[in-house]
């Protein structure tokens, strides 16, 4: 090979070298740049995010979480005995009372579900059992949603009653599509 | 149509002959007679710059500047051939190979072999290129005319330049120079050895093409025919003319002395500066471009790196003494999503509001209970609140009681009260049962709100 064609070639070479290094670094800051823009972005959707959970857990809960229900369940008897103490009801009243828990149900196409459970009481006056009521869902995660007062049959009760008491509490249990982020 | 160039050298003053379009012109370069050869060189760039039409030039040498010999190649391998063959003609010559620059027409196992002094022509060379002027081919003036000649007399054997500084004979094969003879004069060429009259059959089978002057020659006793063409003066002009076609690249020149050390550098030489010149700009734009970009990258990357560190530093704020996770942004959105879900606000409207959190029916109860007549005329033996009914049964001394009951009932405006089914007891009294059900869901106030904490 002659050396000026030899040096068209090194020439050419080289250049074909610096135009592919061109292209890498061009294509590499173009990867950067990308990279810049969604940290960018992904920094100031973090920022928000963390303001809403700062102040999503100052304003409280009404449901439980789904990994917190056998927890919830358990609580409530003690949530019970709390609100009788509170109501001034001797213990007297306990050897009547029962909790049947019954299974949840999804309320329609919401991420929520509602854990029914049964109060059966005896022998209760209106006033015990609607100061009972209030303590216990007040300020609390449980609702009274069905009362059936039966005035116990026979001899005169003295304005006692046998109370069936539906209170339930929400599972926050979104299924995998309603769970999708982003 | 491109002007091309033709540059005749000897001792005397150079000749630069321009063709176009088929028609040669001399130019005049206004060169001293007595100038050396750098300001020949540059007075011939002068001419051919002027004229915008590339600084390319076919170098045409004088006869006597020439040295040639036939030699047999038969033998030859191929490779390195031309080596060898330059050894062979060393033989015949009074110089080195070395001290040469030699070129070779080869035919049926045979080379006419023609050099020229190295030390001779390289300072011509040189200075054209240094005056930006290519010398392409560098032939001998005799054979660029010989070349024209037998263009012109396909059939021609013999070649004859009579012109007053010599006499060049050209013994051609089918177009094709076998041997070329020179001789300063007639009676040099009387005392001379040729090979011209070696082969009494050969030489009497073609045409002699006579250019010039026949004076005294013994044509006859080589060919068996004479065309006359052209006089001394056009000589210049046909070796031109055949040289312009070389430089259009119609053929090969027979012999071209540009060869090894004198050798063109190629077509493009003659912009070879200005190409090395863009190609270094262009180098350099490439390397600047690449070390931007790079940087810039970088700088991307720095950029990037401190914002995955905020978000990092964001988590920890948010979530201490949890594992940083890889998708941080994802973990944050799962959590604020189960947050707003514990709070009641996952994806509910004002429906869903209503449903999840109806209004209790403690509330209806406080609500029933405080319009229940007082006294002891009347008495209930059932209460029902299940969503979205009441239901009541009872004892009264009167049936106005339980009418009363129900109108108050409706007076609160927050429930829609069925008429009291009452009937009379057996004993005493009647017994009466009636349904309520609100009329809004949230029409009752809430005896105590149940929340949410």
């Amino acid at each position: 090979m002659k050396p000026e064609k030899r040096q068209a070639v090194l020439v050419a070479v080289m250049l074909a070298m610096l135009i592919a290094g061109v292209a890498w670094s061009a294509l590499r800051m173009l990867d950067h740049r990308r990279s810049a823009a969604y940290a960018a972005e992904d920094t100031a959707s973090c920022a928000q995010l963390a303001d809403q959970i700062t102040q999503l857990r100052g304003q409280g809960t009404i449901a439980a979480a789904s990994d917190q229900a056998d927890e919830q369940q358990q609580e409530l008897a003690g949530a019970v005995n709390r609100a009788a103490q509170r109501s001034n009801l001797n213990a007297e009243w306990q050897q009547g009372m029962r909790i049947e828990h019954k299974r949840a149900v999804r309320i329609d196409d919401t991420p929520y579900m509602r854990k029914p459970a049964l109060l059966i009481m005896k022998g209760l006056t209106l006033e015990q059992l609607t100061m009972l009521l209030h303590h216990l869902t007040y300020d609390s995660a449980y609702t009274a949603e069905q009362i059936q007062l039966d005035a116990p049959s026979g001899e005169d009760t003295g304005n006692r009653w046998d109370a069936d008491v539906t209170l339930t509490y929400l599972i926050y249990s979104p299924t995998p599509s309603q769970g999708q982020g982003r | 149509m491109t002007a091309r160039y033709t540059l005749f050298v000897d001792d005397d003053p150079w000749r630069l002959v321009r063709v176009e379009a088929g028609r040669a012109q001399r130019v005049e370069t206004g060169c001293a007679e007595n100038a050396g050869i750098p300001e020949r060189a540059g007075a011939i760039a002068a001419q051919i710059h002027d004229s915008a039409v590339g600084s390319r030039v076919v170098v045409a040498i004088p006869s006597d500047w020439c040295l040639c010999a036939v030699i047999d190649v038969s033998e030859l391998p191929r490779t390195n051939r031309r080596q060898a063959m330059q050894y062979l003609l060393e033989e015949h010559l009074p110089l080195s190979a070395e001290d040469a620059v030699m070129d070779f027409n080869q035919r049926h196992g045979r080379a006419l072999g023609v050099c020229a002094e190295l030390d001779r022509l390289r300072p011509i060379v040189e200075a054209l290129r240094g005056a930006d002027v290519q010398a392409v081919h560098l032939c001998p003036a005799a054979l660029l005319a010989g070349a024209y000649l037998v263009d012109q007399h396909p059939d021609a054997a013999l070649i004859c330049l009579s012109i007053p500084s010599g006499i060049d004979l050209i013994r051609l094969d089918q177009q094709s120079p076998t041997s070329w003879h020179w001789f300063s004069s007639e009676a040099a060429l009387a005392d001379g050895d040729t090979d011209l009259d070696t082969d009494p059959d050969e030489a009497s089978a073609g045409t002699c093409v006579l250019f010039g002057e026949a004076a005294d020659l013994p044509i006859d006793a080589w060919v068996s025919s004479t065309t006359e063409t052209g006089n001394q003066n056009q000589l210049e002009d046909i070796a031109a003319i055949q040289a312009a076609r070389y430089l259009d690249g119609e053929a090969p020149p027979w012999i071209d002395l540009g060869q090894d050390a004198l050798a063109a550098s190629g077509r493009f030489d003659a912009v070879r500066k200005n190409m090395t010149g863009l190609a270094a700009a262009l180098a350099l734009f490439l390397l600047c471009t690449g070390v931007m970009t790079y940087w810039r990258g970088e700088r991307y990357a720095e950029q990037a790196e401190q914002l995955q560190a905020q978000q990092v530093s964001i988590y920890k704020e948010v979530m201490p003494g949890q594992r940083v996770p890889t998708s941080i942004h994802s973990r944050l959105k799962s959590e604020q999503r189960r947050l707003a879900g514990l709070g009641g606000n996952a994806g509910t409207n004002a429906t869903d509001q209503d449903v999840l959190h109806p209004t209790s029916a403690l509330t209806h109860l406080y609500m029933t209970l405080s319009v229940w007549p007082t006294g002891d005329r009347c008495r209930l033996s059932g209460i029902t609140i299940e969503p979205g009914l009441i239901r009541l049964n009872g004892e009264a001394a009167s049936s106005v009681i339980p009418e009363q009951f129900a109108a108050k009932l409706r007076e609160t405006g927050a429930y829609e009260v069925t008429p009291p089914n009452i009937s009379a007891l057996s004993q005493y009294g009647f017994s009466f049962g009636f349904l309520a059900r609100p009329i809004k869901p949230d029409a009752a106030e809430p005896l105590a709100t149940e929340t949410r904490r």
